[in-house]
């Protein structure tokens, strides 16, 4: 789907320094406007519309408002006794019979029949988009556990799903992007990757632990993930690149916000895909790490590498995204690291480092020292000075992300320039520093007026999800 | 939209210049040829680079954009058309 673009003509000539609608390229984009005034006058000012579509006085479905009065919703045929009630209670029994209160008796029916497009899978892929449809039914779900709402392939009298490895990353990954993810990698765990899950949750305090059990269980002190459960699933969601640009205002906080909330929904709905296909899924309770570092996962399941920020560069998108993990038991083919040259073009760049407001990004080389005991050891990295990070949120009743913002990844890939340079730094090095010279030279990495962010004409979600922008 | 209104208008100068060409005779070598060419190619990707950083907010990058790119564009393009009339102008007298 094509989107409008991120600015109305108004910002474009801000943007662009022009007074009026009358020089060059702005008069391209303003054919119908002499001047800003008429632009800010008219109605597409307030809402863009194609041109074909004119605005009108009365809707063109007729409605006469004396005839109608406020309807009672049990009269819906989403009723199920008034649906009876339309249909006559004999067939709504026998409907029923077959096909339950919404047609989920008839699932298991379907499925075995195994037609294109009404396999297990499509059903699954459908019932984890669909959790959410009822909330008033998931007030007290563990997020750990999942929502645990859709049929299991036992509910449904038919076998569990199965798959070849390389089949199953394939399916997952298609059904991620469906829910809203924007990369997905997978990882197999070992007696190393195993490390990367904590051994306590950050918030609630519970222990993680792996045991020879069937099903995963949560108390009151452990969350139990069966030793059989040998697969991280890795997905990335993105942020709004023109809220970061905000930063360190509400509206950068805003998309990080929704890129977490995004995340917690699009895990519950894997979980429920997978339930559906009959394996088990376990998020976090706390998406903002309760259950295993987000960084070391991306970089075992080739999201990103990890960067002088101490957190992940994508290769799409830069550092604007979010990284989320859920571990499984069913069996997936892992996706290996990567090396797109951004890690090393962190070694001469430093722009984040000398952006930060309290200097708590490492200035140095990479190093094997940790920089306090909030840092887990055995990484060759930039370890942060993290705890200033949290002085000034907490100084500044928000939080930051400046970091993210002015890193040269954070691009939108509008213009040919950024993706030839990417291409440079993953294959010649040696240009690192003269390309880091030229992000500046570009004006990149400049924060933007917070204030402008409600003039502009964002995409859903503030990303354009036909591109990298 | 607008890559159709700027290649309609492309094609227009182009089918212009070959024209001219045409009329006035105009011979021109092979590396006149590229040099053309490569200003078109330098031409169309400041014009990209320009809509593109102004769509990202960034109008520091659309002009520095023009200034990397659009000079060595005008350079060569002066140059592709400027060496052939000077030859046939030279051959003439």
């Amino acid at each position: 789907m094509k989107h409008h673009s991120t600015m109305n003509r108004r910002t474009f000539m801000k943007v662009l320094g022009l007074s009026g609608a009358t020089a060059g390229a702005a008069t391209l984009a303003t054919p119908v406007f002499h001047d800003l005034d008429e632009v800010m006058a008219s109605p597409i000012a307030e809402r863009k519309l194609p041109f074909w579509v004119k605005e009108v006085d009365k809707p063109t479905v007729e409605i006469d408002w004396k005839r109608m009065q406020r309807f009672d919703g049990t009269q819906t045929v989403f009723n199920p006794p008034s649906f009876g009630k339309a249909i006559g209670k004999e067939e709504e029994e026998r409907l029923r019979k077959i096909g339950g209160l919404f047609g989920e008796a008839g699932y298991g029916r379907v499925v075995k029949e195994n037609k294109p497009g009404n396999r297990h899978r499509d059903l699954a892929m459908s019932l984890g988009a669909r959790f959410f449809q009822h909330p008033d039914r998931y007030a007290k779900w563990k997020p750990f556990l999942g929502p645990q709402q859709a049929p299991t392939p036992q509910q449904l009298g038919i076998p569990k799903y199965e798959g070849k490895p390389e089949e199953n990353s394939r399916m997952v990954r298609a059904a991620l992007k469906f829910y809203g993810a924007a990369t997905v990698g997978m990882v197999e765990l070992d007696e190393n990757t195993r490390k990367l899950f904590y051994s306590h949750d950050a918030f609630d305090k519970k222990q993680v632990i792996f045991s020879d059990v069937d099903e995963p269980q949560e108390t009151d002190t452990q969350r139990v993930i069966p030793n059989r459960a040998k697969w991280v699933i890795v997905f990335s969601v993105r942020m709004a690149p023109a809220n970061i640009a905000r930063a360190p205002y509400p509206a950068s906080q805003a998309t990080v916000g929704l890129a977490y909330s995004e995340g917690a929904i699009i895990a519950n709905r894997l979980q429920e895909f997978l339930r559906a296909l009959g394996y088990h899924c376990m998020a976090e309770s706390n998406i903002m790490g309760s259950l295993a570092n987000s960084g070391g996962f991306g970089v075992m399941a080739g999201i990103g590498e990890l960067s002088r920020l101490n957190r992940l560069i994508t290769p799409e998108y830069g550092p604007i995204v979010r990284v989320f993990k859920v571990v499984t038991d069913l069996p997936l083919a892992p996706t290996k690291p990567i090396d797109a040259g951004m890690r090393e073009f962190c070694r001469t760049c430093k722009k984040c480092a000398e952006a930060c407001p309290t200097k708590t990004l490492s200035m140095n080389d990479p190093s094997w020292d940790v920089k306090g005991f909030w840092n887990n050891p055995g990484v060759k990295a930039y370890y942060e000075d993290a705890p200033k990070c949290l002085v000034y949120w907490r100084q500044s009743g928000g939080s930051c992300i400046i970091c993210f913002a002015v890193c040269p990844f954070t691009k939108q890939d509008k213009t040919f320039m950024h993706a030839f340079i990417q291409k440079t730094i993953a294959t010649t090095p040696a240009f690192n520093s003269a390309l880091r010279q030229m992000d500046d030279v570009f004006g990149y990495g400049k924060l933007k007026d917070p204030e402008s962010w409600w003039d502009l004409d964002l995409p859903p979600f503030g990303y354009d999800t036909t591109t990298r922008s | 939209m607008w890559w159709f209104v700027f290649g309609l208008v492309l094609g227009a100068c182009i089918l212009a210049l070959l024209r001219w060409k045409g009329a006035k005779k105009i011979r021109m070598t092979w590396y006149e040829w590229v040099m053309g060419i490569a200003s078109l190619i330098l031409i169309l990707l400041v014009v990209q680079n320009f809509i593109g950083s102004v769509a990202e907010e960034e109008p520091r990058a659309a002009w520095m954009g023009v200034l990397f790119l659009g000079i060595p564009a005008v350079i060569l393009g002066v140059l592709a058309v400027r060496l052939p009339l000077q030859r046939q102008v030279r051959s003439r007298a």
